[in-house]
């Protein structure tokens, strides 16, 4: 009986990986031999629709002034293009290093955080995209560096009204930096060359990375915004864009280099992360998925194969302790075979991310040559990718059940160290090029002319002045000015959420008081009574020292008004 | 015991054999380097042009007065001018190249086999060939049944009936494509490109490009883009929008506005505003009430980003108006005079019909129509063929624009459009669209 059971699991997990193998064979033919779907690169250059950069950062001293001279640099009209620096509180030289940017390049904005509870990219993003006032958003990690006609690229699809995600490719830069790195540089090659292209030509669903991609801010709001309690936003934003009718595409050309992580313990913690995220998302979205009315059964197909990729691991892990289990008491040979058969399809084609018939013809496409020699070095990834994920799989299932998931995720940023900050153009690391902007501004002047040395040195003294003392007015100014704008749109609701960042960033009482008052006019326009009362009061405890009579009187004006007919309405 | 180990060290050999070029491409990288982007690359329409000259311009910066060609080692046309030559690497070949100064006339029937640079104006007779790539600095004209490798001209290009060129054409000026011509890669223009009808092409991107009859007038005027007013929303009309959403579709609810406000606002606009006041959640039904009459027989959601999502062909009849973007899972017809106020998309046939508007792009993922004089202010991209009636007018200088098909794109005498047209199988200039469709 037991070893009727075990061989049924063993079946099922056997036709799994069958599944899963054909799946891949299918992309790896698409891909090969197949139509390759035109992803409306034959437009872009003179269509260019107004396009919002966020760019979150924690701690990213290293690789900051990279990604920022990279969007500097890029080739696309300057009235239609804005990037935004979310300074998420950090703690090192991030946000003086985006405000010297922001003090140079008009479309440089920086938004610091400094106070508040959440924390985390989706949080990051979601007050980014406050402040955002393009149409497209667009997202790039700190620690990547865009080629010059990426935006342009990724944004040519949003042509199309059909189109909600654009993803575009990502490359590793520090390939050669580790064993593990070049190990990465081949799964990359494989996921993005061949998988998400051929998920994309067969009208699949290619996924969102949250980085080197974009999404209209309307269908961004329609469908919630981001998500700071899931662990993996890019996966939810791909799966609620798709599930609500919009395509996902994918565009191959638009590349951008990344920094892949360079040991294996970062390498664990990240994988942990995508895959407790994942399995997030397959909990929200197995159900609407298989039930959607606009999906065709391939995509339905296709949509669950990837939501359960992280799954695939626990199924595995399950396989081979069965294994053992038949080896010491299964009473036909043929059971292990069968076993030895599953791993060989497990290792070859399911297990690492990128499978190998994948790799090798992306190796093929991009014109490399004996890269594709580290193959068999990916068994070190698979395990890992077995450990890890399994693992993963028990924290989400457990955590859900507990229901302690959101609190506990919500309030923390969990990212990759950044170890080189090795500048894709110049080789050069921040440290050189832009942290200590005054001294290499002044070396370089004695190169040229004495003179021009004296006024670059004062200039940039400036800049070190305006980024050391006054990093936060810079957030206030911003936040006031952009809060202001949606109140003379009536767009109440963000301004709210924009008067509250402002109120947390402001330091100094009268400020604060004076922001809880127009928080408190807000709620008041809003006909939310109760809540402008609580503002006013607020501000009045604030106030009480700050010595700003004028101030005193109108919020106590403002309480008397609405004190009585809050008791009416009572 | 020994046949044991032996297996054993057998596996592990062969184990082994598996990890041994691993081993040697770790131990001794040869390919370590990551995958190269060229991070610098700008998108230039005109990067044929540009690159070449940017090869050929310093060329002669370091040529000496000996290589100033003798009268004897130059044919007859370019006799009476000075003419220097020099060598450079090209594609791995070593090319011959010459430079001549003044205005130069090539007689009937002359053929040439090196690349050239002209310093002055460049015409040539009817039957030349030249086999290699010409930069002129200055105007040009092709003569009748010429055959052109490639050619540059800072000026103003003309190719005459039935030239032949097997690379790329590029012009600072205008450029006139005449009848008969066939252009097997891109025409490129800093100005307009006039293309007479029967000549065939693969790229365009200019400025503008006409597709004019034998005399080559410009036929269409600039488009006249639809631009939504800005709405100073009231707490009323908000509780008028939220009151009636349900009720009502986005036509009566003008029709109430104008009677209660005095204001004409477009639908589009309540749409979008439905969207911001939080009352649209996405994938919702549209029931029968909010539909409007040419959506009566199909499924349709609401997307909640000012789209809806049609399931069905759907054929709409003169004179409607569309006012949100529209995604169909089917065929789209529409008759004359439709607008629509945002974009489409379909996942079969577009057929627009006679002077249609449409504010967004129109994309399909099998073929489009689209009918006379009709605007799309942005881009039209189609998998398959697309067909361009005459009048049609594609871009704005607002949106930009382009024009590109998976298939042919037949463009119709009298089609004027902004800045690029790509199609993978060719573009065609046509007599009649009706012809070609019948076909």
């Amino acid at each position: 009986m037991v070893l009727f059971v075990v061989g049924v699991i063993l079946i099922f997990i056997f036709t799994v990986m069958i599944i899963y193998t054909v799946r891949h064979y299918c992309f790896l033919w698409n891909r090969l031999f197949g139509k390759q779907r035109r992803d409306f690169q034959d437009l872009p250059g003179k269509y260019q629709p107004g396009i919002s950069i966020l760019v979150p950062m924690h701690n990213e001293e290293k690789v900051a002034a990279n990604i920022l001279s990279r969007l500097v640099e890029m080739d696309y009209l300057r009235e239609r293009y804005e990037a935004i620096v979310i300074n998420d509180h950090s703690t090192d030289r991030t946000g003086q290093i985006a405000d010297g940017y922001a003090s140079k390049y008009d479309f440089i904005k920086v938004v610091h955080r400094t106070e508040g509870k959440n924390r985390g990219k989706a949080s990051a993003l979601k007050v980014g995209t406050v402040f955002a006032s393009h149409e497209i958003i667009l997202v790039f990690d700190a620690d990547y560096q865009p080629s010059k006609n990426c935006v342009q690229r990724l944004t040519a699809p949003f042509c199309d009204v059909a189109v909600g995600l654009v993803m575009g490719r990502v490359v590793p830069l520090n390939a050669p930096d580790s064993f593990l790195t070049r190990m990465l540089d081949l799964e990359r090659s494989g996921g993005y060359q061949v998988d998400q292209q051929a998920r994309y030509n067969l009208n699949f669903l290619p996924q969102y990375g949250g980085t080197v991609g974009g999404i209209r801010k309307n269908i961004l709001k329609a469908i919630g915004g981001w998500d700071v309690t899931k662990f993996a936003e890019d996966t939810d934003v791909t799966y609620r864009v798709f599930l609500n009718g919009w395509k996902v595409t994918y565009v191959n050309i638009a590349e951008c280099y990344e920094e892949v992580v360079h040991n294996w313990k970062e390498r664990r913690g990240q994988l942990r992360r995508w895959a407790i995220g994942h399995n997030q998302c397959l909990f929200a979205y197995f159900w609407k998925t298989l039930t959607s009315p606009i999906l065709k059964f391939a995509q339905k197909i296709d949509a669950l194969l990837l939501l359960y990729v992280y799954v695939i691991p626990v199924l595995m892990v399950i396989g081979w302790l069965l294994g053992i289990y038949v080896y010491f008491f299964g009473a036909y040979w043929w059971w292990i075979l069968f076993a030895a058969l599953m791993f060989t399809l497990a290792y070859n084609n399911v297990g690492n991310f990128a499978v190998f018939c994948e790799v090798g013809t992306s190796v093929v496409l991009d014109r490399r040559g004996r890269v594709v020699w580290l193959l068999p070095f990916n068994l070190f990834n698979f395990f890992a990718n077995m450990w890890v994920c399994a693992g993963a799989f028990f924290v989400t299932l457990f955590e859900g059940f507990k229901g302690v998931a959101k609190e506990e995720y919500i309030l923390e940023w969990e990212k990759t160290k950044r170890v080189s900050g090795i500048n894709a153009l110049g080789a050069e690391t921040i440290e050189r090029k832009e942290a200590p902007r005054p001294q290499i501004i002044k070396e370089k002047a004695v190169e040229e002319s004495k003179i021009v040395e004296k006024e670059v040195v004062e200039e940039s003294q400036t800049i070190e002045e305006k980024v050391t003392e006054e990093p936060k007015f810079a957030a206030l100014d911003s936040a006031l000015a952009e809060a202001y704008r949606l109140m003379r749109e009536r767009n109440y609701g963000d301004a709210v959420e924009v008067f509250k960042f402002a109120v947390q960033v402001a330091e100094d009482a009268t400020a604060t008081a004076m922001l809880e008052v127009e928080l408190g006019k807000i709620y008041f326009i809003l006909g939310e009574k109760k809540n402008a009362i609580q503002e006013f009061s607020e501000a009045s405890k604030i106030c009480a020292d700050c010595g700003n009579e004028d101030l005193k009187r109108e919020i106590e004006d403002m309480l008397n008004k609405l004190i009585p007919l809050s008791g009416k309405e009572s | 015991m020994i046949n044991y180990l032996f297996l054993v060290l057998l596996f592990m050999g062969l184990v082994f054999l598996c990890f041994l070029p691993a081993l040697i491409e770790y131990l001794r990288p040869k390919d370590d380097k990551p995958l190269a982007i060229n991070l610098s690359m700008e998108l230039d329409e005109r990067y044929f042009a540009h690159s070449f000259r940017g090869i050929l311009e310093p060329a002669f910066s370091g040529v000496e007065k000996d290589l100033v060609l003798k009268d004897e080692q130059k044919p007859g046309w370019l006799q009476k001018f000075p003419v220097l030559k020099t060598h450079l690497m090209m594609h791995r070949d070593k090319e011959e190249i010459w430079l001549a100064e003044g205005d130069i006339k090539v007689p009937a029937g002359s053929k040439f086999d090196r690349i050239l640079i002209v310093n002055g104006n460049f015409s040539t007779e009817e039957n030349c060939s030249f086999e290699k790539e010409l930069f002129v600095k200055g105007d040009s004209f092709i003569g009748q049944n010429n055959v052109l490798q490639c050619i540059s001209a800072t000026g103003k290009l003309k190719l005459e009936e039935n030239v032949l060129v097997r690379g790329w054409i590029d012009a600072d000026e205008d450029v006139y494509i005449s009848k008969g011509c066939k252009i097997k890669s891109r025409a490129a223009s800093g100005k307009i490109i006039w293309i007479a009808k029967e000549s065939q092409l693969s790229r365009l991107a200019g400025e503008e490009f006409v597709v004019g009859g034998d005399g080559m007038v410009k036929t269409k005027s600039k488009v006249k883009e639809i631009v939504l007013p800005i709405i100073r929303w009231t707490k009323e009309m908000d509780a008028i929008i939220k009151e009636n959403f349900k009720s009502k579709n986005l036509f009566e609810i003008k029709e109430l506005f104008k009677e209660k406000f005095n204001e004409d606002i477009p639908e589009m606009l309540f749409f979008r505003r439905a969207r911001v006041l939080n009352f649209i959640e996405p994938l919702v039904k549209m029931n029968e009430k909010q539909k409007p009459g040419f959506l009566k027989d199909n499924k349709v959601w609401m997307q909640g980003g000012e789209s809806v999502l049609v399931k069905g062909n759907v054929t709409i009849s003169e004179g409607e108006n569309v006012p949100y973007n529209i995604i169909i899972k089917g065929k789209l017809t529409s008759q004359a005079d439709v607008v629509f106020q945002g974009g489409l998309h379909a996942t079969k046939d577009v057929f627009l019909g006679d002077r249609n508007h449409v504010v967004g792009s129109v994309v399909s993922d099998d073929k489009v129509v689209l009918g006379m004089d009709t605007v799309i202010e942005n881009c039209v991209d189609a998998e398959k063929d697309i067909f361009i009636r005459k009048g049609v007018t594609i871009g704005s200088e607002k949106r930009g624009g382009g024009l590109a098909a998976g298939g042919k794109i037949y463009l119709q005498e009298g089609v004027s459009g902004r800045y690029k047209v790509y199609a993978e199988n060719g573009i065609q200039p046509v007599e009649s669209i009706d012809e070609i469709l019948s076909k």
